[in-house]
């Protein structure tokens, strides 16, 4: 995870943004655009600096080092935060730019942008909306598992060269029975945003750099990682 | 009292105690005059197929000879049937009982001998009414072929066509949108009939004694009139003299000025009639659905709520006060009232019942403050209605909770903590928003252990999981999650599996564990 996050503006989703982080004790700041905004993050103890929104943004690359920084754009104005992310992507090409926007089609301009990832907030909330409706077992399933601290937890490993997993097939693997995990999904490295989830039954094979998505216990998750960090000779790697 | 009216007193206490008697008559009440009773539409087509069935053979009769059984059918079944209808709708209109047993109690209370007269009065007058409506003359008439004896009756066949009026929601609309009219229809009448006879007496003095001329006598003329003032002008008989032809001139120019203004009060009354067709028409429909989500006011986020709720063929109905707003939903042909939600008239005037009907209510209105009132409303109504609801403000959380709001959904939080898991992992947050967003046939979802599946499978390993495609990610056991449970973990009604896998396999998994205790 990287270790610096950086704000841009001070409304009421940057506030939840920064909430999520301070309670995780992760070095946070807000650049705002505005005084009023300058003046309630003031008040509020945040670490707050004025900036242009025509700025180069040099003094970022000076100030942090970029690939410890992750930048949260979210001001008001959905334009201002096209023009905020395709700066910010000008100026540092390996910056994780995660951005807001009003609807789906802002998002995609965000995308357009260089934005890392663009949260689309009317649908994401319609989306929960509906599933609470349709799937509220579900939704009880995503908050135990996502948002809440309890021991339950969602991981990614990345498969490394030459370690236990790398070269064998997904079916093959049955590791997940001794340490009590489950394996969701394969995201591989080759076809990026594609997965393949192992409800599906596709026999994929898992190459170096795939990236492995698990749920179990936290210490059972450790001890998963422990075990498929483990570099073997080519013949004995695979299966267990 | 007199003994006869002392036992139709007792008689009518006996009828109304009765179970029997008032559902047998509460069924053929609905059957006949309820517009939401299900089985309503079943009866209608049925007369319906009777009444053009019949016509039919009239017209089948006219140039062949019917069979025999075609003629007891037309004249007799059928006939049966209608007056069957006939006295059952005599029956519902009101109730004698009733009447009775209010008047009864009313003398009891003001020390007053029991004033029978009154009762049959106002019975008589009530059944009147009845009688002297338009659809039980339709209705009666309709019955007339049954004495075929008398051969004029059976042209009364015909009356059948005008009760298909009774049946058809869409022609009584037509009429009522014409009677809202009546003074103009009045008006333009006078007119047209002014202008026939003024014209029919001057072209008949003007045609009359002249042998040249078709038009002899004065229903010739009468028919002239008409047929010109109608612009249809047949040419059966034309005018010869001059001042026969100056009369022709004038009421052809009078025909058409008549036909506009017919058309123009047509049009007028439809546009006027319009929007509250169409809100008769929403009313119907909604009280015809089963069961909907009900979502107040139409914002933003609705809009998107919507456009998912459609995706996923969920049935739902919303409530907007904002007509501008509204109307704009309606374009989009969406089931929508322009009310109030936040007003108690608006669910009995729509006849929405909030506890049969709706499975929860989504309140996504502008505010928070329309929000809470809408929620008192609803809760004051139905104390047990699920409600979910859009929060603006964090700081009017408390305030949603106590209107007895049950799901707040708060977008800032919802994207605050989406923002550290995208930030944290992002990879296996995207792989959960793939499946959450059922964009691909993988989808997370979940079945919940009824007692039909508690039958036959007790434990986790009957249920026979490792079979499927799908992953048991685990069991809720009365809100609280059990992880990868064991094989032999003992399943309760209630709990809730949450399984991951292709959406046609969770379909069938879900139908064979309810078929597998046949």
């Amino acid at each position: 995870m990287r270790k610096k996050v950086l704000v841009f503006g001070y409304n009421e989703y940057a506030k939840e943004i920064i909430r999520n982080f301070i309670v995780d004790k992760i070095d946070t700041k807000v650049y705002v655009i505005d005084e009023i905004s300058l003046g309630a993050a003031h008040n509020d103890g945040i670490n707050v600096e004025l900036v242009e929104l025509d700025d180069d943004w040099l003094d970022i690359g000076e100030n942090f080092d970029i690939n410890e920084l992750i930048c949260f754009c979210s001001l008001d104005d959905d334009a201002q935060n096209v023009f905020l992310t395709i700066s910010l992507r000008a100026e540092y090409e390996n910056l994780h730019i995660i951005s807001l926007a009003t609807s789906k089609n802002s998002a995609d301009k965000l995308r357009l942008a260089g934005a890392n990832k663009a949260i689309a907030k009317l649908e994401t909330t319609a989306n929960v909306i509906v599933e609470s409706l349709e799937k509220p077992g579900v939704v009880e399933f995503m908050n135990d598992v996502l948002y809440s601290h309890k021991d339950l937890k969602l991981a990614e490993y990345i498969i490394q060269n030459e370690t236990v997993l790398d070269g064998s097939y997904l079916h093959e693997i049955d590791l997940y029975k001794e340490y009590n995990i489950i394996i969701l999904a394969i995201a591989d490295k080759e076809l990026e945003a594609e997965f393949t989830f192992t409800a599906q039954g596709h026999n994929h094979r898992i190459d170096a750099g795939d990236v492995l998505v698990v749920m179990g216990r936290e210490k059972d998750l450790l001890a998963f990682e422990t075990e498929i960090s483990k570099a073997v000779v080519p013949e004995e790697k695979g299966v267990k | 009292m007199n003994f006869f009216i002392k036992r139709f007193v007792d008689f009518s206490y006996f009828l109304k105690a009765s179970k029997n008697y008032q559902n047998t008559k509460r069924f053929f009440y609905s059957l006949l005059e309820e517009e939401s009773y299900p089985y309503k539409k079943y009866f209608d087509y049925f007369m319906m197929l009777l009444i053009l069935s019949s016509v039919m053979l009239l017209i089948r009769g006219v140039k062949y000879p019917l069979p025999e059984y075609a003629i007891i059918y037309n004249e007799y079944v059928i006939s049966i049937i209608f007056m069957l209808e006939y006295s059952l709708r005599f029956w519902v209109y009101s109730s004698i009982t009733k009447e009775v047993i209010t008047q009864y109690e009313k003398d009891e209370f003001l020390n007053k001998k029991f004033r029978f007269h009154k009762v049959i009065n106002h019975t008589v007058k009530q059944k009147w009414k009845y009688i002297s409506s338009v659809f039980a003359i339709i209705d009666l008439l309709a019955i007339m072929p049954f004495f075929h004896e008398l051969r004029i009756l059976r042209l009364f066949i015909l009356f059948r066509a005008f009760k298909i009026f009774r049946y058809t929601k869409s022609l009584q609309q037509f009429a009522q949108v014409l009677a809202s009219k009546k003074f103009e229809f009045f008006t333009l009448m006078v007119f047209t009939s002014v202008m026939i006879s003024v014209s029919a007496v001057l072209i008949y003095v003007a045609e009359a004694n002249n042998d040249n001329s078709a038009i002899d006598t004065i229903f010739e003329a009468f028919y002239w009139s008409f047929v010109t003032l109608s612009t249809v002008g047949y040419g059966d008989f034309v005018p010869v003299t001059d001042l026969g032809r100056t009369v022709a001139m004038i009421i052809i120019v009078s025909g058409v000025a008549v036909l506009a203004f017919t058309t123009s009060i047509v049009v007028s009354a439809f546009t006027e009639q319009l929007d509250s067709i169409k809100e008769q028409k929403i009313v119907s429909d909604i009280s015809k659905m089963k069961h909907f989500y009900l979502i107040c006011g139409y914002s933003p986020i609705a809009e998107i709520v919507i456009k998912r709720l459609l995706r996923d063929k969920l049935p739902f109905v919303i409530l907007e006060k904002d007509a501008g707003k509204a109307l704009q939903v309606r374009k989009a042909k969406y089931p929508v009232v322009i009310a109030d939600p936040s007003n108690q008239e608006t669910y009995k005037m729509y006849g929405i019942d909030l506890k049969k009907q709706v499975i929860s209510v989504l309140c996504l209105e502008d505010s928070d403050i329309q929000t809470i009132y809408t929620a008192l409303t609803i809760r004051s109504i139905e104390p047990k209605m699920k409600m979910l609801s859009y929060l603006h403000e964090g700081k009017n959380r408390k305030k949603l909770r106590l209107a007895g709001i049950d799901t707040i959904i708060y977008p800032q939080e919802l994207v605050g903590v989406i923002s550290k898991e995208f930030t944290g992992k992002p990879v296996a947050f995207d792989a959960i928003q793939v499946l959450r967003s059922q964009s691909s046939n993988i989808v997370l979802d979940e079945i919940l252990i009824d007692t039909r599946i508690l039958e036959m499978k007790k434990t986790v390993l009957d249920l026979n999981i490792d079979m499927t495609k799908l992953i048991l990610l685990g069991i809720y056991k009365k809100g609280e999650f059990h992880f990868n449970p064991e094989d032999e973990s003992l399943l309760n009604e209630g709990d809730t599996l949450v399984v991951i896998g292709l959406e046609i396999v969770i379909e069938e998994y879900s139908l064979n564990l309810h078929k597998a205790i046949l």
